[in-house]
């Protein structure tokens, strides 16, 4: 039998907050909703109910600094954070902070909600492709940077040893 | 048609390479336009066709995928490879990205996704199977993280930092003065920029950031009057 979990929303407007719901309760192991509209209100609830999954407008957040010292007060709660479209570009500096997903409010339909939630729950992440394109363009950056050897990154070495175990 | 995506499938196995045919006839907007079963020869047919999109996998023979997309991603830039694989290993996903992949995805994904993922990377999007994607977090934050140290020290000029260094080893104004051969004054001055760039309100928050990002160690000497 799985465990049961918890799940905070932290919603402001009452269509978007249904549909969450509604995508949530066809989620096996997520037995438990919590609805708050303040983040404070929410923060203390998030130690008293165990709470390992959080669903938060990004509008009802602070600061991602902010939202980094929450997270890390709670190490076992998964962020996923909601967002309208055009405001892609700050879902990178929560994602920073620790949030582990992300879903534009456009593009949050049932299945998607429940394939992020399903992700988060698994220790998985949950990324748009634009996101990730970003997300790759300064992984790949970095690591091309390191190829001038000044500054060899971990990944280097792991890649030599692996690539002589793959050959050898 | 103008506007469809050509694709290469590079794959060791036909069996495989068949399925994605089979897949993609039922898309008008994806034509396979090549198959390779070995990455030297994805190479070679990349070179000749100049496909818009690579599926590769990784375990080929004479050279495998990751080298065959370095080599694709130097003749060609703007052809995009997504890593086809059944390898679920964060390594194999960094040493993707590092040679100029844009997915990486497990073979065990679903049709209408990737065609999804298709026309993501087309789109310059990038796509991670989400199993993975988590420690492509880890590094995003890791690099973020000593981005911004490295930037808080260029705020800092020389001079500041041999003050903070000082400072950090608890070190007073006037030890710093007499070590530096600076008025007291100038001691002070430098503290407030030093505290107004590391955005702290004193002298022990201004060490702490001294010795968490490195600059200064507690083990060192003090400085002597």
């Amino acid at each position: 039998m799985h465990p049961s979990l918890s799940v905070m929303l932290v919603l402001a407007d009452d269509p978007l907050r249904q549909r969450l719901l509604q995508a949530i309760s066809g989620i096996e192991r997520v037995t438990m909703q919590r609805i708050f509209l303040d983040f404070e209100e929410m923060t203390q609830a998030v130690d008293r109910e165990d709470a390992i999954l959080c669903l938060a407008d990004i509008h009802r957040l602070p600061s991602p600094a902010q939202t980094a010292q929450w997270l890390a007060a709670f190490p076992q709660l998964k962020l996923l954070i909601l967002h309208p479209l055009a405001a892609e570009a700050r879902v990178l500096a929560y994602l920073q902070a620790g949030a582990m997903g992300h879903l534009a409010f456009e593009q949050a339909e049932e299945q998607r909600v429940r394939d992020a939630v399903r992700s988060l729950i698994n220790g998985e992440a949950y990324l748009s492709p634009t996101i990730a394109g970003r997300i790759v363009d300064v992984i790949a950056q970095r690591l091309s940077k390191s190829k001038d050897g000044k500054e060899v990154h971990d990944l280097e070495n792991d890649y030599t040893l692996r690539k002589g175990s793959r050959h050898g | 048609m103008a506007g469809k995506i050509r694709i290469l499938i590079a794959d060791d196995h036909r069996l495989f390479r068949q399925g994605l045919r089979h897949v993609f006839e039922t898309c008008e907007q994806i034509e396979v336009v090549g198959e390779a079963e070995t990455g030297r020869q994805a190479v070679m047919v990349a070179r000749r066709l100049r496909p818009d999109v690579v599926l590769m996998d990784i375990n080929m023979p004479d050279l495998d995928g990751v080298q065959a997309t370095h080599l694709i991603s130097e003749i060609n830039p703007a052809c995009r490879v997504i890593i086809l694989t059944m390898y679920r290993r964060d390594q194999y996903v960094f040493e993707a990205i590092k040679a100029g992949a844009r997915g990486y995805l497990l073979k065990d994904i679903d049709e209408h996704q990737l065609i999804e993922a298709i026309f993501a990377v087309q789109r310059g999007e990038a796509l991670v199977d989400p199993s993975l994607a988590a420690r492509l977090l880890d590094e995003f934050r890791r690099i973020s993280s000593q981005a911004n140290t490295a930037s808080s020290q260029e705020a800092l000029s020389e001079g500041e930092m041999q003050v903070l260094r000082l400072v950090a080893q608890g070190a007073d104004n006037k030890t710093v003065a007499e070590q530096l051969n600076l008025s007291e004054r100038t001691v002070a001055n430098r503290l407030s920029e030093i505290y107004r760039k590391l955005h702290v309100n004193s002298r022990t928050q201004a060490a702490l950031v001294a010795l968490r990002k490195g600059w200064a160690k507690l083990e060192e000497d003090p400085p002597k009057k």
